[in-house]
């Protein structure tokens, strides 16, 4: 039980991370060039 | 201080320094798949891919590279803590081990994933040679392939124009295993079974000692385990007490090869960065800055440690150097390495992510303490480990430019690359991820009574053997300052959480950073731009490093290693 236990956490935890690649991705928009960002300098 | 013991430290940085462009170079051109190595290795390598239904030929999004990496972490894990928990009816188990227990298995084995190598055990007593070779050793190689695919993919971004991709992880891997590690691994394993490190299956050897004791010496697959637990960032040693023991860093020569192996693969990626941009002085640049923050903490810690200790000056002792006695503090030292060497390969071990040791940390006069403690701090952009030294300290660039973009009120830019709103809330997320999880933990265990019963001391001292098992844990480093039972339930669960954060919270903002800057274009270099390969850059990014790690850790230190220093000076000891 506690082998089948600590899998499920294990397992959770990486699902968790791959949420994290996902809300990243959203996080930036996707792989995209910023060619509308100006520079700013002066 | 001797000059010898000055001298020593210089030599080992003069041979680091010249190994930095061959390896570099030959890092690029084994995951570019052009080297000698990987054109004899093609047909094995593509028959791997062919087994595995892989098209090397098909590059990846960072997200798609992510998440290979994850679920490729994830399999390593599972089939870790299988071994281990099945050692007991798996062949190679000579000593007749039983499985090792759920908490401390789970622990193992995200330790050997994730590059850390916190070790709760002690090998020899714990876990068989099957577990020791198919198990951790091969996590070693594949946890630092890992790394180095990571760093080669940020490379990427900032190297490539408007692209999509950044590699392929399965391609990286695989490569920087057969034709980094792997050959790296052979030919110095010979070099140490040479110098006298143990290559048997045998079992440990009952013998009597001179003075007629029985002792038990125990031995095994060492020399194969020896060289990837040094060059990957791992550090899990075969013994308990590390390369302190003679079977694994038998010579003051296996000792300092040792130490190179340490740094190799990190000091090199930088070189390896700088061909890829096609700027080598942007890798020198990044180099130097780990070379001023590594050369100011080995002074630090060999200064600290030949200077007699105060406590025992009533004591009218003797603690000079002289031709019979090293002097000055060598409690927890091995005598064959002394003080310089033992100041020197804490000073590697700590600015590295590997976690070896030579000498016991705890036994450090809290100065030193607190230097081992700064060094695993800063996220291992002092070298750090293979890939995330690099990608440590790129990170730290990001901000540093980021922070000299704000002061001029220019968008920030870094080697041909805009740096915008996207990079840096990465960064953040990534700087973020360790402190949180080191400071946290520290803070949940201080105050639970099960946690505190498992320390050797009280006061500060108490409170930095907390600070550095989760400093320790979060920046993957692995290193044990000692006096914690750290094999429980509660550290082992802890730790191991620590460890994921660590790890795979860093590496995910990282591979975005690498996705975003890949797809963006070039700019032109302009009167504007901040020259990011002069001595003035290297300055910036060596403060903010210390800044940002200051401003973060600095409160803890204080209650730790700060508090005990000023305590000692006072007479009072912990």
């Amino acid at each position: 039980v506690l082998d089948l236990l600590m899998m499920v956490v294990v397992i959770a935890a990486f699902v968790v991370a791959a949420g994290y690649v996902l809300a990243c991705e959203d996080l930036t928009g996707g792989q995209k060039d910023s060619k509308d960002s100006p520079d700013t300098a002066r | 201080m001797t000059w010898q013991g000055w001298l020593q430290v210089a030599v080992f940085i003069a041979l680091t320094v010249a190994l930095v462009k061959p390896v570099g170079g030959h890092i690029i051109r084994s995951v570019e798949g052009t080297g000698r190595l990987a054109r004899m290795g093609a047909p094995f390598e593509g028959m791997l891919y062919r087994l595995a239904g892989i098209d090397p030929a098909r590059e990846q999004s960072w997200g798609a590279y992510a998440l290979a990496m994850l679920w490729f972490s994830l399999a390593g894990v599972v089939a870790l803590y299988v071994l281990q928990r099945l050692q007991n009816v798996l062949p190679l188990n000579p000593q007749h081990f039983d499985a090792v227990s759920p908490d401390l298995a789970l622990n193992t084995a995200i330790s050997f994933t994730t590059n850390t190598s916190w070790q709760s055990y002690a090998g020899e007593t714990t876990v068989s040679y099957l577990v020791q070779m198919a198990g951790i050793t091969v996590q070693s190689f594949l946890s630092a392939a890992t790394g180095i695919a990571v760093a080669i993919a940020l490379i990427r971004g900032f190297a490539r124009r408007s692209s999509q991709t950044v590699g392929n992880f399965w391609v990286d891997m695989t490569r920087s295993t057969l034709y980094v590690l792997l050959p790296i691994s052979i030919i110095v394993g010979l070099f140490l079974v040479w110098q006298g490190v143990p290559q048997t299956l045998g079992p440990s050897v009952d013998m009597i000692t001179p003075e007629g004791a029985h002792q038990v010496l125990a031995r095994g697959p060492v020399a194969s385990q020896e060289v990837i637990k040094l060059m990957s960032g791992d550090g899990g040693g075969f013994f308990n007490v590390n390369s302190a023991h003679p079977f694994e860093n038998p010579t003051a020569l296996s000792g300092l090869v040792e130490m190179l192996l340490i740094f190799v693969i990190g000091v090199a990626l930088t070189n390896t960065f700088g061909r890829m941009i096609r700027d080598e002085r942007q890798g020198w640049a990044l180099l130097a800055a780990m070379g001023v923050m590594f050369a100011v903490g080995v002074a630090v810690i060999y200064a600290a440690e030949a200077t007699p200790n105060h406590s025992f000056a009533g004591l009218h002792l003797n603690q000079g150097s002289d031709a019979l006695q090293a002097g000055g503090n060598m409690e927890g030292k091995e005598a064959r390495f002394g003080i310089s060497q033992s100041s020197l390969f804490a000073t590697v071990s700590t600015a590295s992510s590997d976690g070896a040791v030579d000498s016991m940390h705890d036994s450090y006069m809290p100065v030193s303490g607190l230097v081992l403690l700064a060094n695993m701090m800063v996220d291992e952009v002092i070298v750090g480990g293979p890939g995330s030294g690099l990608f440590g300290i790129l990170l730290f660039a990001i901000v540093a430019i980021f922070a000299a973009g704000l002061m001029i009120g220019r968008t920030p830019e870094y080697v041909g690359k805009k740096l915008e709103a996207n990079e840096i809330k990465m960064t953040m997320l990534a700087l973020l991820a360790v402190p949180a999880a080191t400071l946290g933990f520290t803070a949940v265990a201080a105050v639970l009574p099960g946690a505190l019963a498992g320390l050797s001391n009280s006061g500060p001292h108490g409170f930095t053997e907390l600070l550095y098992a989760y400093t320790s844990a979060a920046a993957t480093n692995g290193s044990a300052f000692a006096g914690l039972n750290a094999n429980t339930p509660f550290f082992n669960l802890t730790l191991a959480a620590a460890m994921f954060i660590g790890r795979f919270i860093v590496i995910v903002p990282v591979l975005c950073v690498a996705g975003t800057l890949a797809a963006k274009r070039a700019v032109p270099v302009s009167l504007g731009t901040l020259p990011t390969h002069s001595m003035q850059f290297v300055a910036l990014l060596v403060g903010t490093v210390v800044i940002v790690g200051g401003l973060t850790f600095f409160p803890a230190l204080a209650l730790g290693p700060v508090a005990e220093q000023f305590a000692m000076q006072a007479g009072t000891l912990y």
